[in-house]
């Protein structure tokens, strides 16, 4: 079980090398939205666009204007996402719903940006399993990869459980 | 050569016709993260939220929402803060 029901709300049971990886990556994410915050538009790394889409097809006039009036907004509403879900990941810290509804945003922005940079496509299995454990796979960066993207994937579905009435 | 006559009717015709807000498929959302989304920013029930996450999933996109072009862009910030590629234009229909 991924929750556990406790006095004030539910606790996170994962091992602590999960914990201490998703903390580890939470923190690039926070380096990586912050750096997009300050870019422009052409600037922006392609791996982030993700999280900061544009509004209006063809229409360049009116997308400056969206990223004008919300682009600092959005980076900073990502970067709120992310400390919460940091802070909620120590160890035995109990989460209110609404703590585990801006856990569930961070843990899905990561898998956005991961999904991006491992271009996965609509043919790939939902949740990226890889293929049979081989020695081979932990020497590959992009096998690693695939296996963090499947246990956020995990990780978020348990979370949304949680979220249901 | 427009009118006066000519300007105030497209003026008004544009005041008139809502804006849609459309969420697009992509292949790293789950569908439950999608199918909470909708409930959660636009109260919709489980079975709205799902048939719109199905259209979503299936047709390649779904209308969310419409309304005002002020209203269509909150909905899309909201979108995008939750990671949804959403994008608004002005209803077809």
């Amino acid at each position: 079980m991924t929750f556990e029901q406790v006095d004030g709300g539910l606790r996170l049971a994962i091992d602590d090398h999960s914990r201490k990886v998703v903390v580890h990556l939470l923190g690039e994410l926070r380096g990586e939205v912050q750096e997009a915050k300050a870019a422009t538009p052409s600037d922006l790394a392609a791996h982030m666009k993700r999280l900061f889409p544009s509004a209006y097809h063809g229409d360049e006039r009116l997308n400056d204007e969206y990223r004008r009036l919300t682009h600092g907004d959005i980076a900073d509403s990502h970067l709120a996402a992310i400390d919460d879900a940091v802070a909620l990941l120590a160890p035995d810290r109990v989460f209110t719903t609404s703590e585990l509804e801006r856990f569930v945003r961070a843990i899905n922005a990561m898998r956005l940006v991961l999904g991006t940079l491992l271009d996965v496509s609509e043919g790939d299995h939902d949740d990226l399993e890889t293929d049979e454990e081989g020695d081979d796979q932990h020497d590959d960066p992009v096998a690693a990869q695939r296996e963090v993207y499947a246990y956020l994937g995990w990780l978020l579905h348990t979370s949304l459980d949680q979220l249901r009435p | 050569m427009s009118t006066t006559t000519d300007i105030a009717r497209d003026v008004s015709v544009d005041i008139d016709r809502p804006w849609v807000v459309i969420v697009w498929n992509d292949p790293i959302n789950l569908m439950s993260y999608v199918t909470w989304v909708f409930q959660k920013l636009f109260g919709y029930n489980l079975e709205k939220a799902t048939a719109l996450m199905m259209d979503v999933h299936e047709k390649g996109r779904a209308v969310v929402s419409n309304g005002t072009r002020e209203r269509a862009e909150v909905d899309v910030q909201r979108l995008h803060e939750h990671g949804l590629w959403a994008t608004m234009q002005r209803d077809d229909a």
